[in-house]
């Protein structure tokens, strides 16, 4: 089975279960959620098969679907999908070509997918990225000379956005339009699409921006599992409107639990944020929900973005409506592990306070440059500053996974749980 | 009596080993004057040179382990920048008055988060370079090198004018023509110097004083001229390319395998000497953001094809008989590129071997052996 006919039956095999038994716990939003991205899949299979045209691109999806009706393939989301096993192979292939197999699991895993023919469509054009993870960038840019087709990059400045940044990328992406109509046979920059796309983001991201307002409360109305799920914005789905009304139902679902006081883990003792990434497919979030632990928030490259910085048609930071570039341009320019390091740690150390946590877990993914070496400074600074601990631990999400390392996780998960009980109580 | 050529070129090989290498900082300062740590060839030393300060390229820790830069950095950074955290942390660039980053990589970027972090320099910058060379790049790069200016004329109290950054740029120009002509030596059958000491010479000009150096080289060169560098063999030619290379031990265990070093594509050599910023009388901003993205790339830059095409040429230019790749442990760009620059070699007919490598001097039985296997089969044919 290829990845689209793996995720489709695991998909399916999700609705069923709910469909049978559903969980008191978990969103009975997540049921849009799955239908989603069932769906998706099997629009992609569908273009695939009929020779639709696709392009591939670490870069925001709405301006990619500008220039006509082409399919995005999602590598990196397919790399997170892999599960253990499969991820094993995968990574035996990447040394195999080469290529460092110390990166970051979900960066680099879909290189021999991609790249072996039956496996995935052939995008005809790859648009790369620097400005949030420069290791996907890195990746896609290699990816694009192992398939031998066209790339544009878009250079992003490690600095919060101003007038001058915002140009030279505006600028950068009035270049990637010209580059893809001469490129891409067929394709036109439309701004109307654009436009239409943005308001779908923006719906996206109001709701998102809702959810992690409502997560904030005490006690939480999430789930740590549910919470710990990568939002994945419309502009990664051919059709944007199920997945938007997810968003939109996972808030109302929130709102409600807070309205009647549903806390999915039960009596709330104890706050923690997580950081970065995790073990893919592990129990910690129903052992963390146990014992009464719950995570209100996950904190990784664009999680800021997605709750405290400006988003679509925010007037104040540059004291006017931007156009449908410049909002493209702006949301690429706020990601908390582009900057320099000082802008990971004020955001995960506001992220702490707001969310009112007990601890903060780390969880250092092997490979992952954005963050490498601020773990200890943050922990360092949280300690000082917020008077809580944190539990730096590396590991990897999908790569490397054995009874021995998961034990020894939950070991230390637990060790520093118990810990954060016992500083809450001498607070 | 004078000193023998020989003895002033072997100070000058010299000048960046761990011996010697604060001893140009120390001086620089008993005069009064700012010294700024410089932790990539992207940073143009111009700038800080006109303001003032002595442009001074750090280099990690070689002899020792790195206890202290451990507790911050994972086992899987680089280790040249795990080893100058390992020197900020222990205290002995206290002297350092200012710290210029770029974001070379992430990796880089880190380590100046956590030397600013941990250290608190008097002036700490970090530069935006871009990944590419086109006009609006240059413009854009040109604006960080204002930002880089107007924070270095704070700091010091000195105002640079367009004449001083002129002259400045003249200075490094003179540099870098001296060593052009340093490289041209290594053109002939038995090169001037071996690559272990064209790399000394190099490492020395990123530490010592401009106008020093340039003296130092102006009055060896005669000497260059005539001189056949001591080597074990002349035949096979071999280019190394690497990024961060600064211990002269690794070229001299290339070479004592039987080959010479007769070219390299680092950014502690060709890759930041062979081309750069011209002055202008009109915007010396703009030269200098033209020049240092017009230099042949480090491979953080997008246009690999051309960074590939020039390690090409210059195997023609300099006779080369194979090209060894040593990474530097965990660079990911560089071993991302790494395949590419193998197919290319091999498409173009250029025997290529690529190896990895620590900062510091280790793995010398493993290299040895690998090495020495490539030089065996380039002489036997």
């Amino acid at each position: 089975m290829n990845p689209y006919e793996i995720e489709i039956a695991k998909y399916e095999r999700r609705l069923r279960a709910i469909e049978e038994k559903p969980s008191p716990t978990m969103l009975a939003s997540n049921k849009l959620l799955y239908r989603a991205e069932m769906e998706e899949n099997i629009e992609q299979l569908k273009a695939w098969r009929e020779g639709k045209p696709f392009l591939a691109g670490a870069i925001m999806g709405e301006i990619l679907r500008s220039f006509g009706d082409y399919h995005l393939v999602p590598l990196v989301g397919i790399a997170d999908r892999l599960g253990s096993k499969r991820a094993e192979q995968y990574v035996d292939k990447v040394r195999a070509m080469g290529l460092p197999d110390y990166a970051c699991d979900r960066t680099i895993l879909f290189l021999p997918l991609a790249v072996m023919e039956g496996e995935l469509p052939k995008p005809q054009i790859i648009v790369v990225s620097t400005g949030f993870c420069e290791v996907i960038n890195d990746s896609h840019r290699t990816l694009a000379r192992l398939l031998g087709v066209p790339v544009y990059g878009v250079d992003v400045p490690f600095e919060d956005p101003h007038q001058p940044h915002l140009d030279y990328v505006v600028k950068q992406l009035e270049g990637l339009i010209e580059w893809v109509e001469a490129t891409l046979p067929g394709a036109k920059y439309d701004e109307t699409r654009q436009v239409e796309r943005q308001k779908y983001a923006h719906r996206f991201e109001a709701a998102l921006h809702d959810i992690y307002k409502l997560r904030q409360h005490v006690p939480c109305p999430d789930h740590p599992r549910d919470v710990f799920r990568e939002p994945t914005g419309p502009g990664g789905f051919t059709n944007p409107e199920l997945i938007t009304e997810y968003y939109e139902s996972y808030r109302d679902e929130l709102q409600e639990r807070v309205k009647t006081g549903f806390v999915p883990v039960g009596e709330e003792k104890l706050r923690i944020v997580w950081a970065i990434s995790g073990p893919y497919g592990s129990n910690i979030w129903d052992y963390l929900a146990e014992r009464g632990v719950s995570v209100p928030y996950w904190h990784y490259g664009q999680a800021a973005r997605n709750f405290f910085k400006p988003t679509y048609g925010d007037t104040t930071e540059f004291g006017r409506k931007l156009t449908p570039l410049e909002e493209g341009a702006r949301q690429m320019m706020y990601n908390s592990w582009a900057g320099n390091g000082e802008r990971w740690i004020k955001d995960t150390l506001f992220a702490c306070q707001e969310f009112q946590a007990d601890g903060l877990v780390i969880f250092e993914q092997t490979g992952c440059q954005p963050v490498l070496g601020l773990g200890q400074l943050t922990a360092d600074r949280l300690e000082k500053e917020i008077g809580i601990p944190a539990w730096r631990i590396e590991g990897r999400m999908l790569l490397g996974r054995t009874e021995r390392t998961e034990d020894e996780f939950m070991s230390g998960l637990e060790a520093f749980i118990n810990l954060c009980f016992e500083r809450k109580k001498s607070r | 009596m004078a000193e023998s050529a020989e003895n002033r070129l072997n100070r000058l090989v010299q000048a960046n080993s761990e011996e010697n290498r604060y001893e140009w900082a120390r001086k620089w300062k008993a005069g009064g004057k700012p010294v700024a740590a410089m932790l990539c060839s992207y940073v143009p030393r111009e700038v800080l040179y006109a303001a003032g300060f002595l442009p001074w390229r750090v280099t990690g820790v070689w002899s020792e382990a790195t206890p202290l830069a451990l507790l911050y950095r994972p086992s899987w950074s680089t280790p040249r920048n795990t080893r100058i955290l390992e020197l900020a942390l222990r205290g002995d660039l206290d002297f350092v008055d200012a710290l210029v980053g770029t974001d070379w990589d992430i990796d880089l970027k880190r380590l100046w988060d956590e030397w600013t972090a941990l250290k608190s320099p008097k002036l700490s910058h970090l530069m935006f370079v871009p990944r590419f060379t086109t006009e609006l790049h240059q413009a854009t790069f040109r604006q960080s090198i204002a930002k880089l200016l107007a924070e270095v004329e704070a700091s010091s109290g000195v105002k640079v004018s367009p004449q001083a950054l002129n002259q400045a740029i003249r200075l490094y120009k003179e540099m870098r023509e001296l060593i052009q002509r340093m490289y041209e030596l290594r053109k002939r059958e038995t090169p001037a110097v071996s690559g272990a000491e064209a790399l000394g010479i190099t490492t020395a000009a990123l530490v010592m004083p401009p106008e020093e150096f340039n003296t130092e080289l102006k009055a060896l060169l005669p000497y260059l001229e005539t001189r056949q560098a001591s080597l074990a063999s002349k035949h096979p030619r071999l280019l190394v390319s690497s990024d961060f290379l600064d211990d002269l031990r690794y070229l001299e265990l290339v070479e004592d395998t039987g080959c010479v070093v007769a070219m390299d594509d680092l950014d502690t050599g060709s890759r930041y000497f062979m081309t750069g910023p011209e002055e202008s009388a009109t915007d010396p901003l703009m030269a200098l953001a033209k020049g240092y993205l017009a230099r042949t790339g480090c491979p953080r830059m997008a246009d690999w094809d051309e960074q590939i095409n020039q390690v090409i040429k210059w195997v023609k230019e300099f006779h080369i008989d194979g090209v060894l790749e040593l990474r530097l442990n965990y660079s990911m760009i560089r071993h991302m590129r790494s395949p590419f620059l193998k197919s290319a070699m091999e498409e173009a007919g250029i025997p290529f071997l690529s190896l990895p490598r620590e900062h510091h001097f280790a793995n010398e039985s493993q290299l040895r052996t690998r090495i020495g296997a490539l030089v065996e089969i380039l002489q036997a044919a």
